[in-house]
């Protein structure tokens, strides 16, 4: 038997639910890198959150809790299928240093920002997805992942770094590094 | 805020720029959404159509259900065992003794007569009298030992004679070539 409180959570889960839907197909679609399968995986994780309202808490936390969803959903995919994402923009590794986004335009700094994020390790490009993107905490983001949250500040940390050696001018590099050396 | 802080921030805001470009079919997501909604309606209880008694308990419910099952496995079981039983049943009733039967039985026209059936050739010959004499006088006796014929007496003459004889070996037919077998019967 339902109680009149859990029957207004998942009320209020199932009306936040379509609100939810671009987010989820967006952070899908940021880990599989392709449409049918980014819907596949927004679908189920949709669906699995619609028959499994009742057994969230807090309807608050429904960003986080449909994150870590399509998280498993992924991570069950790669298993089946015995393979990882594949990279949307196909860059060359060999092509890890990209033009400084000093000189360029913005949306050729947009896809520059792209281009190196897709560059980084699996665990660190999620991160920094979600602390970026989705505008996560790095507790949201531990959840999400169910990692320690030391692990998310060690992964964003070393995701930020590689993106600034990919990304900034050889002298602010040198003069960053050097810098930090001296201190 | 550091200037690696401000890069850091500068570069994040272009990530969160292109990830806002993303965007699914429109199609798909009001496909998904109609689901959604059609998921979330409260179900009403379907009216049940069962021969099941409505136990509310859904254990009891499959444990009926499996009585019931098991109850029609030993029905089936029962008429395949008892199919066999119909289609060996010639066997099986060569193999029940019958020495009773045989012994009370009426011989038919033709059937052979051991010393040891005489009781009954007796009471086939005391029915013989019964009958008209023109009928008797038309049967025969047939005297036979070891197979072998050695006597064709009519049924008259040996109703005279009155066979008797001790050895096991005779064997004795009642040979009634235009004469029905309702003539050999008992009387009543």
């Amino acid at each position: 038997m339902h109680s009149l409180a859990t029957l207004r959570k998942a009320h209020e889960v199932h009306d936040q639910l379509p609100d939810q839907l671009l987010r989820v197909y967006r952070f899908a679609m940021h880990l599989c890198r392709d449409q049918h399968l980014a819907e596949d995986l927004a679908q189920e994780a949709m669906f699995r959150a619609m028959r499994q309202r009742d057994s969230l808490h807090e309807p608050r936390a429904l960003q986080v809790w449909l994150l870590r969803i399509v998280e498993n959903l992924w991570r069950d995919w790669c298993r089946c299928h015995g393979k990882r994402g594949v990279s949307m923009l196909q860059c060359d590794p060999a092509d890890a240093q990209l033009e400084p986004v000093e000189q360029l335009s913005l949306s050729d700094e947009v896809e520059r920002a792209v281009a190196a994020m897709n560059q980084l390790p699996e665990r660190q490009r999620v991160v920094l997805h979600l602390i970026a993107c989705e505008e996560l905490s790095i507790a949201e983001t531990s959840e999400v992942l169910q990692i320690t949250r030391q692990a998310v500040r060690s992964s964003l940390s070393l995701a930020r770094a590689q993106m600034r050696r990919m990304l900034m001018p050889p002298a602010a590099t040198n003069t960053e590094y050097s810098s930090g050396q001296e201190q | 805020m550091t200037p690696e802080d401000q890069w850091n921030e500068r570069i994040e805001g272009r990530l969160r720029q292109a990830h806002e470009q993303i965007h699914f079919r429109q199609e798909w997501a009001e496909k998904l959404l109609h689901e959604l909604n059609h998921c979330a309606k409260p179900q009403h209880p379907k009216p049940q159509i069962s021969l099941l008694p409505n136990v509310q308990n859904t254990g009891v419910h499959w444990r009926i259900a499996l009585t019931l099952v098991a109850a029609m496995l030993v029905v089936v079981g029962s008429g395949i065992w008892l199919v066999r039983l119909d289609s060996n049943s010639d066997s099986l009733a060569f193999e029940l003794p019958h020495s009773n039967d045989a012994t009370d039985s009426e011989p038919g026209v033709g059937e052979p007569y051991s010393k040891q059936k005489s009781r009954t050739t007796e009471s086939r010959l005391a029915a013989m009298q019964t009958v008209s004499p023109s009928v008797a006088q038309q049967a025969a006796v047939s005297v036979n030992r070891r197979g072998e014929t050695i006597a064709v007496k009519p049924a008259a003459d040996y109703l005279a004679a009155r066979l008797s004889t001790d050895d096991p070996e005779f064997e004795i037919y009642v040979v009634l070539p235009t004469v029905k077998t309702d003539l050999l019967t008992e009387p009543h």
